[in-house]
């Protein structure tokens, strides 16, 4: 009963695996350009190095986002085919769901990664197996991060963070009292923990149905036109 | 190698087929036109989106239609090089998870590639004529293309400028006509007189290059001179008048090349190859000059996945392979 869990919404793209609910092992890597590819050198490595084939697999979780959105459709795409093709079990994860599992139990804990050049994407949550939210995922514009804490922030003391160096840089002067977890990406590990327990509570998402967490509409600059017809 | 799977996605159709040597056992293209046609034109970060919806029900559809299970699939040819970076990614990240998870190859085509073999899917008995003459005119190609073999391209002439049917998308825009627009200037044309204008021809002598942009500020000018509204009879003499500029510059020049090179087969592939009036008069050219024509149906001259099949499928015959580690390209010559 393994579990392939695909983590690829950052510049570092990660796989893990888990077996039973035990993490088996998890590789990060930094993709460059060709992330599919490298998605799926991973996996095969891993599997190697546990003497398993593809077969071995019944389950595969995927961080659905928010994130990079050339990474997130990658990610989804082949966490679908796989499942669509093995006829595998696929779970859906957030972004913000895996961070937070790899905190300490308890404690409220702000999630922040980046988004746009001006912007993060954020929530609060209780971790957990399956971290349970305290506010809504949000995108936040840098300068409106401060009235955002306002709002949502659940506790003045004892709360931490997980997220990126940028954001950990704008947030700190807001919120000092914050005790920081810094990563690079969302941790492959948190997909695997996280798609496991969902996994195992017959939480199931269609290949054809599944879509990216995006958070944000495509940027459009429309010509607009008016169609006339003979 | 019996049977292999297209996937084609490097603009706005999200496309699937399944090839049974060369028969076409499905085809299925979703086109997102009619999301892309209220931006007036396609609108990347949205197109890439609809892929990620649409390609693993696609390639459902395509199984269902061809009567087989995905397990009988023995390789894989997928688009990976022009077109839109974001939507490319897609098709490819699809076709490489498809190749592990059932473990058999796959060859990346070039998407141009696939339009110069649309001609040859509806006779999968006749082998494929060498050397031949293409014309491509596409969204965003127009080109002479020598086919001396399999894989084996000589350019002949290229745009130098617009394509043939980014002209007819910037003029059915400019006539506010709606998006695609060649299929409306098309239409509109039907009922106008194409001499009612005279719009000017790029004829690029002594080369086999083509050139649009005059043509289309041409048709810019003459609009603002005009009174408005424009009347629908206005409006039907324009297109008519747009389109003759265009499909005269392509006959002529498709019949000159093949004639310099000394072909007998041409064939005239790409979205703009379903314009009635192109049709017609490249092939009563072609019957005065001793030529055969070959023109895929419309379903074939726009973006389909069958044609990338086909080209895939003769290349993986070779025993070509690609690997993991192929990307998709935003650009790239065929050759
Ligand atoms: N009946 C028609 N008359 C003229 N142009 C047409 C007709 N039907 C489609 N087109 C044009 O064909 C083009 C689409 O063709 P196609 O799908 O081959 O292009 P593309 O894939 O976007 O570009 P490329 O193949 O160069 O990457 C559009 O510009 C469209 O306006
Ligand atoms: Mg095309």
């Amino acid at each position: 009963m393994y579990l392939l869990a695909l983590e690829s919404t950052a510049n570092l793209a990660g796989v893990a695996l888990v077996h039973s609910g035990k993490l088996m092992g998890a590789v990060q890597i930094a993709h460059g350009q060709n992330l599919s590819g490298n998605l799926l050198h991973a996996t095969e490595w891993l599997l190697n190095r546990h003497g398993l084939s593809r077969e071995a697999i019944r389950a595969v979780a995927v961080d659905v986002g928010p994130g990079a959105f050339t990474g997130l459709k990658i990610g989804v795409m082949i966490a679908k085919t796989l499942a669509h093709a093995l006829n595998l079990d696929l779970v859906g994860v957030s972004a913000f769901e895996a961070c937070a599992c790899v905190m300490p139990e308890g404690t409220p804990t702000l999630v922040a990664l980046p988004a746009r050049r001006d912007a993060l994407y954020v929530q609060w949550l209780l971790p957990k197996p399956i971290p349970e939210p305290l506010s809504q995922p949000a995108m936040v514009l840098q300068h409106a991060l401060s009235a955002w804490l306002e709002q949502t922030t659940p506790a003045r003391e004892g709360c931490q963070a997980i997220g990126s160096p940028r954001a950990r840089g704008w947030l700190e002067p807001l919120m000092p009292a914050l005790r920081w977890r810094m990563i690079e990406a969302p941790p492959p590990e948190g997909v695997a923990q996280v798609g496991w327990v969902r996994w195992q509570a017959g939480e199931r998402t269609s290949p054809f149905q599944m879509v990216p967490f995006y958070l944000q509409p495509p940027s459009i600059t429309p010509p607009g036109t008016r169609a006339r017809t003979p | 190698m019996d049977w292999v799977l297209g996937i084609e996605t490097s603009c706005d159709e999200t496309s699937a087929a399944v090839l049974q040597g060369r028969y076409v056992r499905s085809s299925v293209v979703a086109s997102q036109a009619d999301l892309h046609a209220r931006w007036g034109g396609v609108v990347p970060e949205a197109a890439a989106r609809q892929h990620v919806e649409r390609m693993n029900p696609v390639l459902q559809q395509a199984l269902d239609e061809a009567g087989i299970p995905l397990a009988r699939i023995e390789g894989i040819a997928v688009t990976n090089r022009p077109g839109l970076v974001g939507a490319l990614v897609v098709g490819l990240a699809c076709a490489k998870a498809l190749a592990f998870a059932l473990n058999i190859p796959f060859v990346g085509v070039h998407h141009l590639e696939g339009h110069l073999y649309s001609a040859f899917l509806t006779e999968p008995e006749r082998p494929i004529p060498f050397p031949h003459l293409a014309m491509i005119v596409s969204g965003g190609h127009t080109e002479l293309v020598k086919v001396h073999g399999h894989g084996d391209y000589q350019l002949l002439g290229h745009t130098l400028d617009d394509a043939a049917g980014e002209a007819f998308d910037k003029v059915a825009r400019l006539l506010e006509l709606g998006y695609p627009g060649g299929p409306a200037i098309d239409r509109w044309a039907k009922r106008g007189d194409p001499n009612a204008f005279r719009f000017p021809r790029a004829w690029l002598e002594g080369t086999h290059h083509f050139s649009f942009s005059g043509l289309k500020t041409a048709v810019l000018r003459t609009v603002e001179a005009l009174p408005k509204p424009l009347s629908e009879q206005t409006l039907a003499d324009l297109c008519a008048s747009f389109q003759q500029a265009v499909v005269e510059v392509l006959v002529r020049k498709a019949v000159r090349a093949a004639q310099a090179e000394g072909v007998s087969v041409l064939t005239v592939v790409g979205g703009v190859a379903a314009n009635s009036a192109l049709q017609t008069q490249i092939r009563e050219a072609c019957h005065e000059a001793g030529i055969e024509v070959l023109i895929p149906p419309p379903r074939y001259c726009t973006d389909n996945a069958a044609m990338i099949a086909l080209a895939g499928w003769f290349r993986l015959k070779r025993g070509e392979r690609d690997d993991y580690d192929l990307d998709a390209c935003a650009s790239a010559p065929l050759a």
